[in-house]
């Protein structure tokens, strides 16, 4: 539709510019028209003929007054009255016989002058008939009359000269005028062609540009969403009528709200442009087009010749977006996740291709980061019973989770001197509090972990920000991070974030990793401890002894705590081995010049003998369980009686959701 | 029978028409006057004067026109021999030009085409009466314009040479 309505607009213009251009025609044509009658004017005015008749007149009429003179000089002689016989023929001819209808038009004050001279002639006619001698008095009176005629006529030939002249001068003048005009039309003539030329042109170029900018988009430069509409079922029916298949790839940035909200907007959109200027590399003519959908979903449409070309193509594409990337002077570790649907296989039309590609998309992220997944008919049922994972995220865009605090004694100074947070997921629907080995495992299985660490962090800090100004200045608060997203690269650049955001002192923090960390990746996962360390968190590698998390860490990466899983502390009092692994481990921890956690902790005994051994701190239910923030706070007043009296409202939403 | 000869006249008439210029002399009827006397004008031949009558000339033949002049009111009757006929009777025929004094001083020329293409006429009379001077006498050259429509322009104007005294070849 707007096709059509850039051709209805093109139609309105061109006839506006039909109608000014005959317009400025009519106008042109009026004005050379005016100018060309003022020369026809001018020229009617020039009358020469009438001047020349005026000449001719003058003439016969000084021939006259001249044969007079001579006939009053001499009266007898034969001579003078056969001159005064031709002057008065020739006068007769001209004055009487000639017409002067259009003299008397041309000088009306000629008018009178050819009766007075007929009456002249008829006198001298008379006198002539009489014969020699010749009435010399009557001649001197024709001659007196004709004296004074002729100098009448002398003086309105002069006055006609004189006004032929202005006239004359007068044409010159509107000719000249009539050239300007003339030129100057030409001139618009020119310009006004020129001119709709150039913005012919121009209109071209916007209409070129306004049809890339609705089929591309401005931050990528990639092609649009309305471009796929318009374009890419053309690609389809190439592919239909080549024999060739549609492969249609819909990729994802793993993390990218995470990315946004640590570096801020504009490092994101610089990882979309430079992920689509790899895109971009890929991109042929009618075959294989990268497309941005939307967000951070970008897509390829590709036309293959077979499976194996597909496949290439895929893998290509997959290896260049799964690589670490510098992005205004950062290194991000840049992770995409691909679903894949191909005509004819998944679909015949751009739209069921889409579906099945994004359902595919979805597996990929469900099976973890980094992955490309080609639609299977069999995803379709998987998808729509997977209630468990709707069920988290719904979770977590309800808010469904909160911490819960246990604290931290310092055993050399019997004293309070930290605390840890755990998250529990209070189910809405059912009332029933989660543990995290209950949510986690799913969690991590999806994007979901991200969003759930976030909340921790944010809602961690939150709270620790409230008591910082109350408590000592060695009082620390630990979290757990999963693996998936210390191992992002950019973690510690978001915690940093975080913390600066929430007002709190990095010294306050303490991220908890376990040995599992770095199975993965130990380079990043080394990176990320010595950053975080850096940017003056504190580090403490957590469940010591657990897992596969051994000794080994403790010379290679520099960590601030050791926390010994519960599992070692219970049944120390009868497990005379587990009491020697303990002071082992101590004498590690010593080693290496780091505090040692006891975790777990729940009889007296266990404490008497960790104390004995040089364990600095502990924490457990001999201590504290777990309590809500509200409840928690609570125990801090009474400890510490020094944190500020929670706010009534909150307070009362809290047992609410408690 | 008086059918036939509206049609044969109507035929004429077209013929007429369209008739090429140069078969103009059966145009003009012929008119028969008494032998007139007198001077006609003057034929100035490298350098000698000859007199030639006005008997001389309407023996060439005496034609009548009735047309408009540029100069003179209404329509006016002239008779008089063809300009044609004259000059190739003074000797002019393979002349050019002519050209034409007049007894007041004016002076004009005349080219060959005008008296080839048309039936000029050199004028001795009007309304059957010989020309006197005060009537522009003794002859004046008629170009009749009713009969050769293409003489009505301000070109021939000046051509209407009248009281003509003397008439010369130019080279």
């Amino acid at each position: 539709m707007p096709v059509i309505r850039k051709k209805t607009g093109l139609k309105k213009r061109l006839l506006l510019g039909l109608v000014i251009a005959a317009g400025g025609l009519v106008m042109i044509i009026a004005s050379l028209g005016s100018g060309l009658f003022n020369v026809a004017d001018a020229v009617e005015n020039f009358r020469f003929y009438s001047f020349r008749q005026v000449n001719s007149t003058l003439l016969d009429a000084t021939r006259f007054d001249a044969a007079l003179e001579r006939a009053i000089d001499s009266p007898e002689k034969a001579a003078s009255l056969e001159a005064l016989s031709l002057a008065n023929d020739l006068a007769y001819i001209r004055f009487v016989t000639e017409d002067h209808t259009s003299l008397y038009r041309d000088v009306p004050r000629y008018l009178g002058i050819d009766a007075r001279m007929q009456a002249l002639i008829a006198d001298l006619d008379a006198v002539i008939k009489a014969g020699l001698p010749l009435d010399v008095p009557e001649l001197q009176r024709i001659a007196g009359l004709t004296s004074s005629l002729l100098s009448e006529m002398n003086e309105i030939y002069y006055s006609h000269g004189n006004l032929l002249d202005t006239n004359m001068r007068h044409a010159e003048q509107h000719l000249y005028r009539l050239t300007n005009a003339v030129v100057i039309a030409l001139i618009l003539f020119f310009v006004t062609g020129a001119a709709a030329i150039i913005l012919l042109i121009k209109r071209n170029e916007v209409a070129m540009l306004m049809q890339h900018q609705a089929n591309h988009d401005s931050l990528t430069g990639l092609k649009n969403r309305a471009w796929l509409g318009r374009y890419g079922a053309k690609m389809l029916n190439a592919a239909r009528n080549s024999d060739r298949q549609l492969m249609l790839m819909v990729i994802d940035l793993d993390r990218f709200k995470s990315i946004n909200d640590t570096y801020g907007h504009q490092v994101g959109d610089a990882l979309l442009a430079h992920v689509a200027g790899i895109l971009d590399e890929f991109e042929e003519k009618h075959l294989v087009a990268p497309v941005r959908i939307g967000g951070d979903e970008l897509a390829v449409v590709a036309i293959v010749e077979n499976n194996a070309a597909g496949e290439t193509l895929r893998g290509n594409i997959h290896k260049r977006l799964n690589t670490k990337v510098d992005v205004e002077g950062r290194e991000l570790r840049l992770n995409t996740s691909i679903g894949i649907a191909c005509f004819p296989d998944h679909g015949d039309s751009l739209d069921i291709l889409m579906r099945n590609a994004d359902i595919a998309l979805y597996q990929a992220k469900q099976g973890g980061r980094a992955r490309t997944v080609v639609f299977d008919p069999g995803f379709e049922t998987i998808t729509e019973g997977s209630g468990a994972q709707n069920r988290l995220r719904q979770a977590i865009a309800n808010d469904e989770f909160e911490l819960f605090w246990q604290p931290l004694f310092d055993l050399r100074t019997a004293s309070l001197s930290g605390a840890e947070a755990f998250l529990r997921w209070r189910d809405k629907e059912t009332g029933e509090v989660l543990m995290p080995a209950d949510f986690l495992p799913l969690a991590e299985q999806s994007e979901a972990i991200y969003d759930i660490d976030r909340m921790v962090l944010v809602k961690a800090c939150a709270e620790a920000s409230r008591w910082e100004l109350e408590l000592q200045s060695d009082f620390v608060i630990s979290i757990n991070i999963s693996s998936q997203h210390l191992q992002s690269g950019d973690f510690p650049d978001y915690l940093a974030g975080v913390a600066n955001r929430a007002g709190l002192s990095p010294a306050r923090l303490e991220i908890d990793i376990t040995g599992s960390l770095f199975v993965a990746d130990r380079v990043t996962a080394f990176e990320t401890v010595r950053k975080l360390r850096g940017l003056g968190f504190r580090v403490a590698l957590d469940d010591f002894g657990q897992s596969v998390a051994g000794l080994q860490y403790l010379a290679e990466i520099e960590v601030d705590r050791l926390k010994i899983d519960g599992v070692f502390i219970g049944g120390i009092e009868t497990n005379a081995k587990k009491r020697d692994l303990i002071t082992t481990i101590i004498a590690a921890g010593r080693a290496a010049g780091v505090e040692i956690v006891a975790e777990g902790l729940e009889t007296p005994a266990q404490m008497a003998f960790l104390m004995q051994e040089g364990c600095d701190l502990a924490q457990g239910f001999l201590f504290a369980r777990p309590a809500d923030t509200e409840t928690f706070r609570a125990y801090l007043q009474r400890n510490m009686s020094r944190v500020p009296p929670t706010k009534k409202p909150r307070a009362k939403t809290k047992t609410k959701a408690a | 029978m008086s059918h036939l000869r509206v049609a044969i006249r109507f035929c004429c008439i077209l013929m007429t028409c369209s008739l090429p210029a140069g078969t103009f002399a059966a145009e003009l009827p012929i008119v028969r006057f008494e032998a007139p006397t007198g001077k006609a004008f003057d034929v100035i031949v490298e350098g000698e004067t000859q007199s030639v009558s006005l008997a001389e000339i309407e023996g060439l033949g005496v034609y009548r026109t009735r047309t408009t002049t540029p100069w003179e009111r209404g329509e006016l009757l002239f008779e008089g021999p063809l300009l044609a006929n004259v000059v190739k009777y003074i000797g002019l025929g393979d002349a050019p030009a002519i050209r034409i004094r007049a007894l007041d001083g004016f002076t004009t020329d005349i080219p060959r085409e005008d008296w080839l293409e048309g039936s000029v006429l050199l004028a001795t009379r009007r309304d059957g009466k010989l020309l006197t001077r005060r009537d522009q006498g003794p002859v004046r050259v008629v170009y009749p314009q009713i009969n050769t429509p293409a003489f009505a322009t301000p070109l021939y104007k000046p051509r209407w040479i009248w009281l003509i005294a003397t008439i010369e070849a130019v080279n």
